[in-house]
This record gives C-alpha cells, structure tokens and sequence, in this order.
C-alpha cells in the first residue's frame, strides 16, 4: 500500500515538472552541463563560420557622426524631399512666367497669331517649359503677318 | 524501503532528463544554423537551450549568434554574462567571437586584447586574428582627438545595459592616454556610468 502510495506521488510529482512553463530564459529549468560531445559539435560550426569583420577598422568622430546624421535627415530625410518639391515647384513657376513672358513679347497688340502664340504658351504652362511655346509663337509669326525680327529669348 | 526510494528518485529525474536531451537538441539544431547562415534560427535555437537548462556555457553561443546577427550590443553583454557565469568555458573560437562583436562596437583595445589573449588557436583562426591584429595596429597607436572621445564618453553615458557602456568608458580612459594635446578634450572619469 505505502508502495503504491509512493509510485502515485512520483508520477504526480514528475507531471507537475513536466507541465512548468518556462517562464523566461533566465529563470530556466535547473542548468544541465552541456554534453561535451554536443560542446564540440556548436564549436566546430562556429569556428567554421569565423571571418574577419567587413568593415575596416576606423577611429569614430562625434562630430561626423552628427554631420551624418544631419545630412542623413536633411539632404536624403523628409526634410530633404519637402526641400526637394519646393524647388521643383519654384523652378516650375519661373518657367512658367518665362515663358508667358517671351510669349507676350513675341505677340503685338493687332497681330491674331501673336495672340495666339499668347494662348499656346499659357496651354504650355502645364509643361513647365514656356520656352517651347514662345519659340512656336515665333514661328506662326514668321509664316505669317508677324514682324521680321522675333524677339530672342534671353539665353539662347 | 530502499528500492522505492530509489524508484522516486528515477521517477523525479526523468523530466530532468528529458529537459536535458531537448536542450541539447536544440544546441544542435543551433549549430546546425549556424553552419547555413541562418544565424537568426540559431539565436533562438540557443535561446530554447538555455532555457531548457543546457548549462550556461550555452550562452557564449547564444552571444556569438547574436554578435552574427549585427546586434552587436547585446552580444557584448550575453559575452560579459558568460564570463561570469562560465568563465572555464571560454575557448578560442568563442572569445574571437568577442573581440570581433568588440571590433563591431568599435571597442578597438578591447578587441585587440583579446585577440592577444587566444592561444591554441587553429591555423585558420590564427591567421584571422594576425589579420585582424595587423589591421588594428596602426589605429591603436594613432592619437586620438577630442571627437573620438567624446564619442566614446557619449556612448558611454547613453549605451544600455550599463555593463556595455562600461566598455566605451573604459576605451575612453585608454584613448585618454594617447590624446591629442588640446584645451577641448573631454575629462575621462572613471566612474561607471550609472
């Protein structure tokens, strides 16, 4: 009987190691040296996989390390692509003045085809490039009634 | 009386021996990782043995996974803790995998003292670290300015856990030493950070 009793309390004793959760990996189950086989073959795989580092050694800078940093979140950052739109932006609206204004340059205030180019240069505005416009302002007035001399654009 | 306590004993060391069979289980599929690159599956590999119990000369292995997987401030402190939980466990291969995750940091003196350290190295391991040494020579008699010291005094101040930040403390002391003479060079304490 006390037999009998000891075998049941082991088998409940064994279950309730068997059911512990590890809780975390510091709070494991009591260690067990590794096997000295098993040692030898984590070894071996390790040093199989030594290398040498794959970058140089270099002495770091605190200072470049901040101008990375700023050049990292100004230039190539948000910050860097908000700048980036706005000179898009910016340079768009020049070329569209520009070219509004060679535009009215190359027109007169009696010539229909000046007034044309006028419009096909304000059409071009949505290209950004009123140059192109301009120079075809210039050519319907050159094969028609225009003046003989156009206007050059500045630059050209 | 003597063979059911006997019988209790093996009973009660079976889940113990179980636990050790999967741990070292998993230090094998460890390795196995390890070998085919896949040093993320073999952290964790590690990790599941240590947490099985497979004795804490597991974790030299666990810090040279992760020294493999870049994360290279935790692998100096999984390496501290495996210095004082197994020192006897350091070898050559495990400690070349300390200097490099300590190369990584940029803890060059660190680096350069353990890879003196190795003996019985391999000859491939060896010809590594005469590599690696003739690289670092010339770093380490090289002055240094207030910039790089105050890199490692902020790194110092700032690193977690604070064992890790105790290294960049100690490199700056060593840096310290062979500084260029200048009005701005940082003071080097020698308290711990925290």
């Amino acid at each position: 009987m006390r037999a009998a009793l000891l075998i049941l309390a082991s088998f409940a004793l064994s279950g309730l190691a068997g059911a512990r959760e590890p809780v975390a990996p510091q709070a494991a189950a009591p260690a067990t040296p590794v096997s000295a086989e098993v040692q030898a073959q984590v070894l071996q795989a390790l040093e199989e996989e030594v290398q040498l580092p794959a970058t140089p050694p270099s002495l770091p800078d605190q200072a470049s390390d901040r101008a990375r940093e700023v050049h990292q979140t100004t230039a190539f950052g948000k910050k860097g692509q908000q700048a980036r739109d706005e000179a898009a932006n910016a340079a768009r609206d020049q070329a569209r003045a520009r070219g509004l204004a060679r535009a009215r340059e190359a027109s007169s205030p009696s010539n229909g085809h000046a007034d044309r180019g006028l419009d096909q240069a304000g059409a071009a505005q949505g290209n950004a490039d009123g140059n192109r416009a301009a120079d075809r302002a210039r050519s319907e007035e050159a094969r028609g009634n225009g003046p003989e001399e156009l206007p050059r654009p500045k630059g050209r | 009386m003597k063979p059911f306590a006997l019988l209790l004993a093996l009973l009660l060391s079976a889940p113990a021996a179980q636990a050790a069979e999967d741990a070292n289980a998993h230090l094998l599929a460890g390795a196995r990782a390890f070998r085919a690159h896949d040093y993320d599956r073999s952290m964790v590999e590690f990790r599941v043995a240590l947490t099985l119990g497979a004795g804490p000369q597991a974790r030299w292995y666990l810090a040279a996974a992760l020294q493999k997987t870049g994360r290279t401030d935790e692998a100096l402190a999984e390496f501290l803790r495996a210095e004082q939980e197994a020192p006897a466990s350091r070898d050559a291969v495990l400690t070349w995998y300390e200097a490099v995750a300590s190369h990584e940091a940029r803890l060059y003196a660190r680096a350069d003292r353990l890879l003196a350290s190795i003996q019985r190295a391999g000859p491939k391991l060896q010809e590594q670290i005469t590599q690696l040494r003739t690289q670092l020579a010339p770093l380490l008699s090289s002055p240094a300015t207030p910039g790089v010291l105050e890199w490692y005094l902020q790194r110092g101040r700032t690193r977690e856990p604070a064992t890790v930040a105790a290294l960049y403390l100690e490199e700056a002391r060593g840096l310290s030493a062979r500084a260029t003479p200048d009005a701005g060079t940082p003071a080097v304490k020698g308290s711990m950070p925290r």
